[in-house]
């Protein structure tokens, strides 16, 4: 017990007196979470936006002003359609509506009415946008049209409505999954150097002389480095909650377990790559290349993972920020939401698990 | 002590088995590795308090010991300081006072006078003299022969092979009358040596010991050639060259191969009041000298101490904060390519491309030299010649020997045929024989007109040079050939007996021009 004391107040002493450590630990995820807040938007944007009209009658005049009256899309008229295609190759334009000139006829005639909305699909989010806001415009216009001339509804209609996240505010969103990612970062980077620097500057010889036990060294590597993880964890929920205004709903005392466990195995990651490499600059590359990147692709924060091949599927079971992304967008937006939190939870207890013995069994007690 | 596994053999510390028994080993060693294995951000009395903790000391145990261990080291003072920010030389002592700590009977240490200078290696060879007399048992290892001298009893190894096992003093008598100084009439001792070397029937070992050549002639031989030879007492790296077969002998084969060097100007190398200044820590402080055409020029000195800041200045590495740095009368900041184009550098740990052969090396060096594919040609093969490199072609950099490592870097170093050629530590960590050629190919090119300009911590080293300046805390202390500095002292000391005599001459004049 006295040699485990000694090498934590040890492990603090350093820590504190790096002044990487707590640029790493404060400073890094603040620099961060402002990123993800402002330029990670997945929010609507103004798209200009090209229609042409081959429908001269009275009634459409409506549709085409109820693409002018939305917030998000500035429509630009065209009557040549070979100009507007000019235009979205010059990117001038990110999607056209061409309203054919048969169109009125046949919504009267109650056939099935077409209207072609193209989108620049080069850029996948934008085109998206425009498909869909296109598409809901056009409804509703359907709709009123409809309704105004008390006529039959049409047969189809499509309601939407955003759960959780009313206001469609994605940083709402964004920032309790970034967090994973951040966290990663951050756990990682702190403890992928502490056992490579032992070995570089000497110290890990000098230490395997003493009686210390495997058991001992580790904890003393863990131990200090969850508590300023968890610090640094307070600090990002701080920020997301109290500046940026994002709400929480769940509970904190779960959230602390949740990040905890997450803690765990990010410690575990860092300090793995490390006892491997012995070596500050390898451990760092592989704990970034292989923590941080995969936690970035493969969380299901930015790409969803559902629309993953098969094989990436499975590998993103084995990335931990994956469970907490979950449990954080959970617990911020939706509240205790045990099915998520408990499975999510026994996959990081198991992963944090798997960590410790393979450090354990890594952990050098001998030279060669 | 257990921290490598044998492939065969059984090996018995205090008794037992140590790779079964760690916990008895670890708890009855006392072990100091290379770079003492201080925490350099923590301070004194943590690292104390750290390894006191991990060795199990009691609170009252540990107070004792600490007072009894700063006293024995003279850490007293700087308890509060960081590991990181002592010197060479307290670090050491620290890293001995850590080790000391739970009174082990047995204690390793690993190259503990590395990098340190010779003041604090004197006093730690008392130290350790003193632990000794107490009753411990101590294994020091070392690349330093005359540290070996020292000692009651050694193991001397080369290439994994141990070639003896005994009193150093045992192994040295067996030398008796069969070394010699020779004296050149004029003076020219590097002539001599390259003559005495050339024939090489019936001697052991010949090298430059100031401005005289050493001489060991093989048993039963009393006289060499025509020489006047005047006997002296053997020391153990005579003995470690004999049992090693001898000295490399012949004629280094640069003598035919190169073009001499021919410049008008007298001082190739002048730094004029060079400062350095990083923050408020002074590298360098007013470093002026010349160093003549032709001259081996040595910087000598403790790590630290400047020697490598005012070497890089010198050679464009390092922005000077004031003076001037001239090559060939260039000055460096001004004319820093042409002044380049005249300097062969080689650095320490030889910086050599390790994944690329030697082939691919030597046509790296001399394309970025600049030499065109017919001159890169000849002069590889000339290269490959005179270093014997041909075996090792198609080999990479990083597998040969360190030998073969050094003569690649030094011919990469001479492809563009400098007028003068830096060394920065050529020598640390090779074996005495590899030493000595090395040494050979260097008087050959300084016997064709090139400077070589060269900094080490091997005080025998420093006899090889023509004139050495000693650096200590940032300041050139003395400059003057080996000779005249052992002078100023005594008549025949050592060159580390001298530095240390001119460094205490040196503090005690410190402290009479500081105000009272």
């Amino acid at each position: 017990m006295t040699r485990l004391r000694a090498l934590i107040i040890k492990e603090f002493h350093q820590m504190m007196r790096d002044p990487s450590t707590l640029l790493i630990a404060f400073i890094l995820p603040m620099i961060l979470l402002c990123v993800y807040r402002f330029s990670l938007n997945l929010d609507t944007i103004t798209v200009t936006i090209g229609i042409k009209n081959e429908d001269n009658r009275a009634q459409i005049s409506s549709l085409v002003s109820a693409f002018e009256n939305t917030k998000y899309l500035i429509p630009r008229s065209y009557s040549n359609r070979a100009q507007m295609e000019r235009d979205i190759e010059k990117g001038v334009i990110r999607g056209m509506v061409i309203i054919p000139n048969d169109f009125s006829e046949k919504l009267g005639r109650s056939q099935e009415a077409q209207i072609q909305v193209i989108t620049d699909g080069s850029e996948t989010n934008t085109a998206n946008f425009v498909a869909n806001y296109s598409t809901a415009i056009i409804n509703n216009w359907l709709t009123n049209t409809y309704k105004i001339r008390g006529m039959k509804k049409p047969t189809i209609k499509v309601v939407s409505r955003f759960w959780y996240n009313e206001e469609l505010n994605s940083h709402w969103f964004v920032l309790p999954g970034a967090l994973s990612v951040i966290m990663t970062l951050v756990g990682i980077l702190l403890t992928a150097l502490v056992v490579a620097r032992e070995w570089e500057r000497g110290t890990m010889e000098a230490l395997i002389t003493t009686r210390i036990t495997k058991t001992d060294l580790l904890l003393s590597k863990y131990i200090p480095y969850f508590c300023l993880g968890m610090v640094s964890m307070a600090f990002c929920v701080f920020w997301c909650v109290v500046i940026f205004g994002v709400p929480f709903r769940g509970s904190y005392f779960l959230y602390a377990i949740v990040s905890g466990l997450f803690l765990l195995t990010l410690i575990g990651q860092g300090l793995l790559a490390s006892t491997l490499a012995k070596n500050q600059f390898t451990a760092s590359q592989a704990a970034l290349t292989g923590g941080f990147l995969p936690a970035l692709m493969l969380s299901g924060l930015v790409y969803p993972i559902s629309s993953m091949p098969t094989p990436i599927q499975f590998l993103s079971n084995f990335i931990s920020a994956k469970y907490f992304v979950g449990c954080s967008q959970n617990l911020f937006m939706a509240g205790n939401i045990w099915d998520i939190l408990i499975p999510n939870s026994i996959f990081m207890i198991i992963m944090s698990v798997i960590l410790y013995l393979l450090i354990y069994r890594y952990t050098a007690q001998r030279l060669d | 002590m257990g921290l490598l596994l044998p492939s065969c053999g059984e090996v018995k510390t205090l008794g037992v088995n140590p790779c079964e028994q760690k916990d008895f080993i670890n708890q009855n060693i006392g072990y100091m590795p290379q770079k003492f294995g201080l925490y350099e951000d923590l301070t004194v009395m943590e690292n104390l308090d750290l390894y006191a903790d991990l060795k199990g000391l009691s609170q009252d145990h540990k107070d004792k010991s600490f007072k009894t261990l700063l006293n024995f080291t003279g850490l007293g003072e700087f308890i509060s300081r960081l590991a990181g920010d002592l010197s060479g030389g307290m670090k050491q002592k620290l890293g001995l006072a850590c080790s000391l700590l739970g009174r082990p009977g047995f204690l390793v240490l690993d190259e503990p006078s590395v990098g340190v200078d010779p003041i604090s290696r004197r006093e730690l060879l008392r130290m350790v003299q003193d632990l000794c007399d107490e009753g411990m048992t101590i294994l020091w290892s070392t690349a330093y022969l005359d540290e070996a001298e020292k000692f009651s009893s050694c193991v001397l190894l080369n290439e994994g092979k141990l070639l003896y096992q005994g009193a150093p003093q045992d192994l040295t008598s067996k030398l008796e009358g069969r070394t010699f100084f020779a004296y050149a009439k004029d003076g020219k001792n590097r002539a001599l040596l390259k003559q005495i070397i050339k024939d090489g029937d019936g001697l052991t070992d010949a090298v430059i010991q100031a401005d005289s050549v050493r001489v060991v002639l093989d048993r039963g031989i009393q006289k060499y050639e025509n020489l006047d030879l005047q006997p002296t007492t053997p020391r153990f790296e005579d003995a470690v060259i004999d049992i090693l077969g001898g000295c490399p002998k012949g004629e280094s084969s640069l003598s035919h191969n190169l073009q001499i060097v021919d410049d008008a100007s007298e001082y190739v190398i002048e730094a004029d009041a060079l400062v350095k200044r990083y923050g408020s820590f002074y590298a360098v402080k007013n470093n002026t000298f010349k160093v003549k055409k032709g001259e081996i020029f040595g910087l000598l000195g403790p790590n630290g101490a400047g020697k490598s800041t005012s070497f890089k200045m010198l050679c464009g590495l390092v922005t000077p904060t004031s003076g001037t740095a001239r090559i060939m009368g260039l000055d460096i900041q001004k004319n820093l390519s042409k002044a380049r184009s005249y300097l062969g550098y080689m650095a320490q740990k030889f910086s050599l491309f390790g994944g690329l052969s030697v082939m691919q090396n030597l046509k790296f060096f001399s394309g970025i030299y600049g030499l065109n594919i017919w001159e890169q040609r000849d002069k590889i093969n000339q290269m490959v010649d005179i270093f014997d490199l041909k075996p090792y072609l198609g080999h990479n950099a990083d597998e040969l020997p360190l030998g073969f490592k050094q003569r690649l870097a030094l011919s990469c170093a001479l492809m563009h045929n400098p007028p003068i050629l830096f060394l920065d530590e050529p020598t640390s960590g090779v074996d005495p024989l590899t030493r000595r050629d090395f040494w050979n190919h260097i008087n050959t090119l300084v016997e064709k007109g090139v400077t070589v300009m060269v900094t080490t911590h091997f005080m025998d080293e420093a006899e090889y040079c023509d004139r050495i300046s000693l650096f200590y805390r940032g300041e050139a202390i003395e400059t003057g050939t080996p000779s005249e500095l052992k002078n100023k002292v005594s008549k025949d000391c050592t060159m580390e007996e001298a530095f240390i005599a001119l460094i205490e001459k040196y503090d005690r004049q410190k402290i009479q021009r500081m105000p009272a």
